[in-house]
Order: structure tokens, then C-alpha cells, then sequence
């Protein structure tokens, strides 16, 4: 039976998606400062046009009475939903008034890709989109890497039913987030440490490369937001490779390494407790995807002869091979070259490093390594049942910075559905592509649609400005499923059906 | 489960070792942001090392 909520449900939900949209929307507004420092006033109009009825909107739905202040499962997986999609409305207003965009949709697209920390983007003629436009970029891009940090803590990992996409084994429990003012702080300084190491590594080496002056705050906060959050968006089209510096990429590398590394093993490293971390299962299956697709990597760059020395096959591979681990979708070529040039092996172990992404609890996408690390422990707990007596109940235990977890059949079940939605979601996308398109090949559809899912951005030239509106649309909704997971996305449209159809 | 003592306990063979409320705020800074550059470190050698592999093998 499908229960209809109540009034006071709504009013939760719309009065917690006003806060998350008034903060989005004021920062958004104090854009326009920059913006006319800058001289180009019609961006800082679009700013405030964007901002003004979305801050009304934030300062009257906080406003509205609620009788019971708990924060429900319900009420926090369809809030996550619809703040999300609020936010990516409010951003797409000031994107489509800069005048690079299409048309609403494209821009609404682009707000969902730096938002859900994907990175592809419709945009027309990037290198001379308004700079405080590439700010209002990278505020998307830490917005939604910061909203997914305390999601993260606070759905995926509250009670430690991590295990679960989103954790439906808790779904009776009526509190979820206990430890949200704790999940602020350990955010907001994850955050503050990325940002500071990536500022002036960044900055200096932007400045030996020989990046003017002037352009050097904007290009640093944009670059250190697209490794930092495993966003993706740079400030020029095509790579960061143009920026003809190792010094760069290897602190790019660093900042994607550290967004996609939980913000528990984040804190663990803070206190040195390493222990914890060498035996944590999202740890060991993060190195261990590491070493899988550095490995495919290589073989495939020296397979195909792309490179004829080592230098280059080391350089352009590691920061490839991050790139894709970390679904960053940063890369040190133009993205096209990753079909034309690099084989077969090299694009099929950034396919599938894509796919599985980094840890579970960090701002990157994918379905997560802790997820595939339970999968692979189901697989031994059925070995384990095959050789065992009969009758006799295999134990498979994994360990959670420190915490001692059995695996049960509900943490693979749950892992196992992820990982199918993700794969139905990927086949899907690559079909629309194919469909639209006769010149897409299979490998560019796959390496596009599994770049979106796992919110990567690698953009290997086959969505662009122009494309059919079922193209952006779907791609969007890809974005979106990949991040909010399948649970939250579904449960978002069962609460609308359930507002029509419930009792 | 590891016990409230268990997280506390001092790792063996470390004096220098404290808890974590009792370690200031650049400590941790410091210690996090050495670990993501030795993370950093680890893996681009180890990506030279296959690199270097691939290529004299293929």
C-alpha cells in the first residue's frame, strides 16, 4: 500500500530544500561582486536575475511551519532529490542568460553535470565564456561535492548499514542523521585542506608554466575545483595537457586522489591511524582498482604504440589512469585522442575504472569500491558455503576503519542491485547514442554513457551543442541516477506518485 | 566492533602519539594532506615501474 504524505511532510521537504537553495543561491549572488570587478556586468545581472527568486523562495519555504522536526528516511532521500534539482534550476538561469548555451535544456544540463561533480558540458565557445562564469562553475562543482560529502555520511553511512546504496535495511528507523553538525565540520575541513594544498600547488605551477597574472586566481580556483571535488570542469577546452606542465598534473593527481578518498579514511590519515586504513575494504579495493587500471593502462599505450619512449606512456597513463579511478575525467590529451590513438585495451580499463569509481563516502562517482569489495566477498562467502560441511553457516568478515562487519546476504543483495542499475543505466545511454547518432561507435557510446553514470565527464567528443533534445535529456537523468543513486532518484518519483495515487 | 578504549589505544612503539582531540588543528592538516601526496607519490611510481615494464616487454 502506498501511504500518501502528509502536509507536514511536504512542508519538511520544501522547507529544507529552501535552505540548501538559499545557500546555493546567495553565494550565487555574491558572484555578481566579482563578476563587475571584472567588468563584465551582464554576467553579474545574470547572477542576480538567477539568485533573486531563488533566495525568495529559500527565505519563504524556511518560513513554513513544520509540527515535527525529525528527519524521517523518507523525507531525507527526497529531499536530497529535490535540492539537487532545485539547485541545478537556479544555476542553469544565469548559465543560459551568459548566452553560450542552446537553449534551457543544454543549460539545465550543464548545471546538473557540475552539481552531480560530473563535468560534461554543453557549453559553446568555453575559452571565452565570461571568467565569472567559470566561477559560478566551480561553486557548482563544491556545492555538489560538499551536499555529497554529508550525504554520504549521513544517508549511506548513517548505522553503519553502508553496505546499502542507501541503506534500505534502516528504512524503519525514524532518525538518520545524528551526526549531522559532525558531518559538517569533518566536510568543511576536508574540504579546507584539499583547497589549500590545491590553491598553492596549483597557483605556483600555473605561474612557473607562465599563466598571466590576471588570469591566475580564476584558473586556480577552477582547476583546484575540478580535481578537488572529481568535478571536472577546466576553464579552456580542451585538456589540462595544454598547460604543458608535469608539476600541474602531478598536483591535479594529488587533489583527484584526495576527493576520492572517504572522508573517514580522510580523518584516519589525520590522526595517523593507519592500521585502520590498510585494512579497510574500500581502502584495499580503491589500491587495488588503482593497480588494475594503471596495469591495463600501460599495456594498452604500449600495445597500441601510441608513445615511443617511457616518459610519455608513464605521464599520459598515471593521469589517465587517475583520472578515470578517481571519475575525475581531468586528462593530459584531448579526450577524441582516447578513441583515435589509444588502442582498445587502454579505453576498456578506463571503461571499467569509471564504472567502479572511488570509495564509497568520498565526492567521487561511480558504484564504489567498498561495493565491489562486498560483491567479491559474497563470492567467497558461496565458495566458502560450496566446501563447507553441509548445514554449516559460512562467516565472512570485512573490516570498516577498524570495525569488525559481517557480510551478510543483504549487504551483497544490495551492492549487487546497485551495480546492475548502474550497468541497465550505462547499456541505456550508450543505446540513446547509437540511436542518435550513426557515426558514434560502440566504444564512444560505452566510453560517453559509462563517463556519465559514473559521473566521470571524460567528454570524448560525442555530446556537444546541437545534439537532439532525447540526447540531453536522457544524459541528464543518467547524471542525476548516477549520483543520487538508484534508491534516491526512484524514491523521489515514488513520493510524487504516492502525493496523486497514495492513501 | 572495536570498544571506545580500542579507538583510543596508543599504537605500539609511538610516544609521539596522541588523540586526536588532544592534536592540533595543523596536525591533522598536515598529517591528511602528507598522506593524499604519499598516496600521489606511491602511485606514479608505481605507474613508471609498469610503464617501464610495458614497454620493455611488448
Amino acid at each position: 500500500m502506498l501511504l500518501a504524505p502528509s502536509a507536514d511532510d511536504v512542508r519538511a521537504i520544501a522547507r529544507v530544500t529552501g535552505t540548501g537553495v538559499l545557500i546555493f543561491a546567495t553565494v550565487i549572488a555574491a558572484l555578481a561582486l566579482p563578476a563587475l570587478l571584472l567588468g563584465e556586468v551582464n554576467a553579474a545581472a545574470a547572477m542576480m536575475v538567477g539568485s533573486a527568486p531563488a533566495i525568495t523562495f529559500g527565505v519563504l519555504a524556511r518560513r513554513l511551519p513544520v509540527s515535527t522536526s525529525r528527519i524521517t528516511w523518507t523525507r531525507a532521500i527526497v529531499t536530497a532529490t529535490t535540492t539537487w534539482l532545485a539547485c541545478a534550476v537556479v544555476a542553469a538561469v544565469p548559465l543560459l542568460l551568459s548566452g553560450h548555451f542552446t537553449g534551457l535544456d543544454a543549460a539545465f544540463f550543464d548545471a546538473v553535470s557540475g552539481l552531480t561533480n560530473t563535468g560534461h558540458s554543453l557549453v559553446a565557445d568555453l575559452d571565452h565564456l565570461p571568467r565569472s562564469m567559470v566561477l559560478l562553475r566551480s561553486w557548482m562543482e563544491i556545492a555538489g561535492g560538499a551536499a555529497f560529502l554529508l550525504v554520504g555520511q549521513s544517508l549511506l553511512e548513517a548505522r553503519r548499514a553502508l553496505a546499502s546504496s542507501l541503506a534500505p535495511r534502516d528504512a524503519t528507523s525514524e532518525h538518520v542523521m545524528p551526526r549531522t553538525r559532525k558531518g559538517l565540520i569533518r566536510t568543511g575541513r576536508t574540504l579546507a585542506a584539499l583547497g589549500s594544498l590545491g590553491a598553492l600547488g596549483v597557483g605556483t605551477m600555473l605561474a612557473v608554466s607562465g599563466v598571466p597574472l590576471a588570469a591566475l586566481p580564476v584558473t586556480t580556483i577552477s582547476l583546484v575545483a575540478a580535481a578537488a571535488t572529481t568535478g571536472g570542469f577546466i576553464p579552456v577546452s580542451g585538456a589540462v595537457g595544454a598547460y604543458h606542465s608535469i608539476g600541474l598534473e602531478f598536483v591535479l593527481m594529488t587533489l583527484m586522489l584526495g576527493g576520492a578518498t572517504s572522508i573517514g579514511v580522510l580523518a584516519a590519515a589525520a590522526t595517523r591511524r593507519h592500521d585502520r586504513i590498510r585494512h579497510d575494504l574500500n581502502f584495499q579495493m580503491f589500491v587495488a582498482m588503482l593497480v588494475v587500471t594503471l596495469t591495463g593502462t600501460m599495456i594498452g599505450l604500449a600495445r597500441a604504440g601510441t608513445f615511443e619512449t617511457v616518459i610519455p606512456i608513464a605521464r599520459h597513463g598515471v593521469f589517465s589512469a587517475v583520472a578515470a579511478v578517481t571519475t575525475t575525467g581531468l586528462s593530459t590529451v584531448s579526450p577524441a585522442v582516447f578513441l583515435s590513438d589509444f588502442g582498445i585495451l587502454t579505453p576498456a580499463a578506463l571503461i571499467i575504472a569509471m564504472t567502479v569509481g572511488g570509495m564509497l563516502g568520498s565526492m567521487s562517482g561511480g558504484f564504489s569500491t567498498l561495493r565491489m569489495g562486498l560483491l567479491a566477498k559474497g563470492v567467497l562467502s558461496d565458495v566458502k558455503r560450496v566446501l563447507q560441511p553441509e548445514g554449516a553457516v559460512p562467516t565472512v568478515g570485512w573490516l570498516r576503519l577498524g570495525r569488525r562487519e559481517v557480510l551478510t546476504d543483504a549487504h551483497v543483495r544490495s551492492a549487487a542491485t546497485t551495480v546492475m542499475v548502474f550497468l541497465i543505466s550505462i547499456l541505456t545511454g550508450a543505446t540513446v547514442l547509437l540511436w542518435a547518432s550513426g557515426t558514434v561507435g560502440l566504444r564512444g557510446a560505452l566510453l560517453t554513457a559509462t563517463s556519465a553514470v559514473g559521473n566521470v565527464g571524460l567528454d570524448v567528443g560525442v555530446l556537444a551543442a546541437g545534439q537532439p533534445w532525447y540526447v540531453t535529456a536522457t544524459f541528464t537523468v543518467l547524471m542525476l541516477l548516477g549520483r543520487l543513486q538508484w534508491l534516491g532518484l526512484f524514491a523521489a518519483l515514488g513520493f510524487v506518485v504516492a502525493v496523486f495515487r497514495g492513501q | 566492533m572495536a570498544s571506545p578504549e580500542r579507538r583510543d589505544e596508543r599504537p605500539a612503539q609511538d610516544a609521539s602519539w596522541k588523540r586526536p582531540e588532544e592534536q592540533p588543528m595543523w596536525q591533522h592538516a598536515i598529517y591528511g594532506i602528507g598522506w593524499v601526496v604519499a598516496m600521489a607519490v606511491a602511485v606514479t611510481v608505481v605507474g613508471l615501474a609498469l610503464a617501464v615494464l610495458a614497454t620493455l616487454v611488448l
